[in-house]
């Protein structure tokens, strides 16, 4: 080769891959390795001057002073390094959403569990269950500590008044018991909701629940669902009622819930209604547990309860909208790292839930369930590459939450279906965006097929 | 920060957001020095310790807003240029003046180099502070970083090669500036 350029040999002084001719050309060019040995130096120069460049020996003590007089750092969703619970996908599912979807799950739950059991008078209990003007409960929610015995994290408060607005008032528990009131998610049925955030005094603004939070929901779709309690569990008396117990395999209910998870429905034997469920789900973290008791029902609630006025004083913490265009774009990027590592398929679910897809993307991928950091250098790729598809699948489940026209087609699009739609959502402006199984994202109009 | 570097920026992140200032310190022993150099460059004639400060404070406050606290090293160096943009902006005084005041710093910080040696490591940082900005960002976050490229690309936001390139056209340029590059030669 002729001479290197002067960066090419600071490459090489640099320490950093260069083409092969070069190492070639210096064994050969004594006066081309006496200009990178001279640059070689001039990096160790370089290197001292930096070596010597200290930091403040005081700045670290003054920072820390001056952080104790300033207000703390908060943010208005849980960062996403955070146990699974608290993610903010998890949380609307488990929580909000769940507000309404969970005495749903209790209709479904009841229904399935006794069904087959005319004595109990089941088809009563559920049509109880959905002819409530309203109802309230507490959700308990426990979580594995290390190995230790599972605690309780947060409790919540929900109220449910007809047609289906919600509120969950949610405080969270230390290892002390105390507890400190957490978030209140607020959501009108059909109307943009509001999450406050006392702690902080942030709020934000949601958009309204029109798609599904989880086929849960649909009371009027309980009857396409099939199965039978896998357990009697006999009477006991809770809170002072009786109350006859059955376990079930949630997954009869929801097929894209976690695996090995698993569900205990009591209800009282006068008057069919729950008074106790207990839903178990394991993933990687362990076993978490959700209880809802002390219910009440057809009691007055308030409709102010559920105004969307923020609190006085309170910042609008509200994330800014991305454009539709944006969003596609991140959701076909997750997909196309999810077909990578699934050897070419996408999340083959109906409903996608962001924690679920992130498990299976870690265990295709190779990497720790839940993987906090990359594993390896050689890894590193790989964990930028989970670590940045877990947003396109927090937008998904988000859009087949708040989008009525929302579909996702997993099951049955994949990357060499380009003419088929992997996943559609209609836009603010009326149009569809559309994304096809080979990833390509398109505008049409909503009435193409 | 020996001892510590198995704690991953996104953990000090977390736990500063939970309430622990310390776990922020130890963001701060991390970068205190890169945020020094850049605002030292960027914000000459300025007290760059103070401005060192405001940086930290300033991301503190913002902490709630990083969307990836694992790149909250690239997220800092934007901080920190921020700060410096800032106040530069805001700055009238004579540019020259800068430079000189920025020497005079910058051999304060080398106490341990004998008085010649000294000299000439300020020379070469004047050096370095008169690259264009890309490189001499480049050439403190490599420097400052125990000469990690791929560490140095993600502080910058870069692909890994436009890293290895810019780092390789600062060292040349440098070299060129110091007297060090001998006649171009051409040819076999």
């Amino acid at each position: 080769m002729n001479h290197p350029t002067p960066e090419e040999l600071a490459r090489d002084a640099l320490g950093l891959p260069a083409p092969a001719p070069l190492a070639e050309h210096l064994a050969a060019c004594p006066a081309c390795r006496d200009r990178r040995d001279a640059l070689r130096a001039l990096s160790a120069r370089l290197a001292d001057a930096y070596d010597g460049a200290e930091a403040p020996a005081d700045g670290r003590a003054r920072l820390l002073a001056a952080l104790s007089r300033s207000t703390a750092p908060s943010r208005p969703t849980p960062p996403p390094l955070v146990p699974f619970w608290k993610d903010p996908i998890m949380r609307r599912r488990l929580f909000a959403g769940g507000a309404a979807a969970s005495l749903a799950i209790v209709a479904t739950a009841l229904w399935l569990a006794t069904g087959p059991r005319p004595a109990f008078a089941m088809s009563q209990v559920a049509e109880a269950v959905r002819a409530a003007r309203s109802y309230q409960y507490s959700l308990t929610m426990r979580t594995p500590q290390g190995a230790g015995e599972p605690r309780a994290v947060m409790t919540s408060r929900c109220l449910w008044l007809a047609p289906g607005s919600t509120r969950c008032e949610t405080s969270v528990i230390d290892a002390e018991g105390r507890t400190t009131p957490d978030m209140t998610e607020i959501q009108p049925a059909g109307a943009p909701g509001i999450d406050v955030y006392p702690r902080q005094k942030l709020f934000a603004r949601t958009k309204p629940q029109l798609g599904r939070v989880s086929p849960f929901i649909r009371v009027d779709a309980l009857g396409s669902y099939s199965g039978v309690a896998d357990r009697d569990l006999g009477e006991k008396t809770i809170a002072g009622v009786r109350a006859r117990g059955f376990s079930l395999d949630p997954r009869k209910i929801e097929p894209d819930m976690q695996p090995d998870s698993a569900m205990e429905v009591w209800a009282d034997v006068a008057t069919h209604r729950p008074v106790l469920v207990k839903l178990t789900i394991r993933d990687a973290s362990g076993p978490m547990v959700k209880e809802l008791d002390d219910f009440r029902w057809d009691v007055p609630i308030d409709p102010k309860l559920f105004e969307t006025t923020p609190p006085q004083g309170y910042t609008d913490a509200t994330p800014p909208e991305k454009s539709p265009e944006e969003i596609a774009g991140i959701i076909a990027a997750s997909l196309r790292t999810f077909a990578e590592f699934s050897g070419g398929h996408y999340p083959r679910v109906d409903m996608l839930y962001g924690d679920v897809t992130d498990d299976e993307l870690a265990r295709l991928a190779g990497l720790e369930p839940k993987p906090q950091r990359p594993p390896g250098p050689d890894a590193a790729e790989t964990y930028r590459k989970f670590w940045d598809a877990r947003s396109g699948f927090g937008w998904i489940n988000s859009l087949l939450v708040d989008n009525a026209d929302a579909s996702y087609h997993g099951k049955t699009v994949g990357p060499k279906d380009a003419d088929k739609v992997l996943m559609r959502w209609r836009r603010d402006d009326g149009r569809d965006q559309v994304i096809y199984g080979d990833l390509r994202t398109a505008v049409e109009a909503p009435d193409r097929p | 920060m020996i001892g510590n570097e198995a704690t991953t920026d996104a953990e000090l992140v977390a736990r500063t957001l939970a309430g622990d200032r310390e776990a922020f310190g130890d963001l701060y022993d991390r970068y205190a020095r890169l945020v020094l150099a850049i605002v030292r460059r960027e914000a000459p004639g300025r007290s760059a310790h103070d401005l060192t400060q405001e940086c930290f404070l300033r991301a503190y406050k913002g902490l709630g807003g990083l969307q990836a606290p694992d790149r909250f090293g690239a997220w800092l160096v934007g901080v920190a240029r921020r700060v410096a943009l800032d106040h530069r902006r805001s700055s009238r005084r004579d540019r020259h003046r800068f430079v000189e005041a920025e020497a005079l710093d910058v051999r304060a910080g080398f106490d341990r180099a004998s008085a010649q040696d000294a000299e000439e490591l300020a020379l070469l940082m004047r050096r370095v502070a008169e690259l264009p900005e890309r490189e001499r960002l480049a050439i403190d976050a490599f420097y400052l970083q125990d000469q990690d490229a791929a560490r140095t690309a993600e502080l910058l936001r870069l692909s890994r090669s436009g890293t290895y390139a810019l780092l390789a056209r600062a060292l040349a340029r440098l070299a060129s500036a110091m007297g060090l590059d001998g006649p171009e030669e051409t040819g076999p």
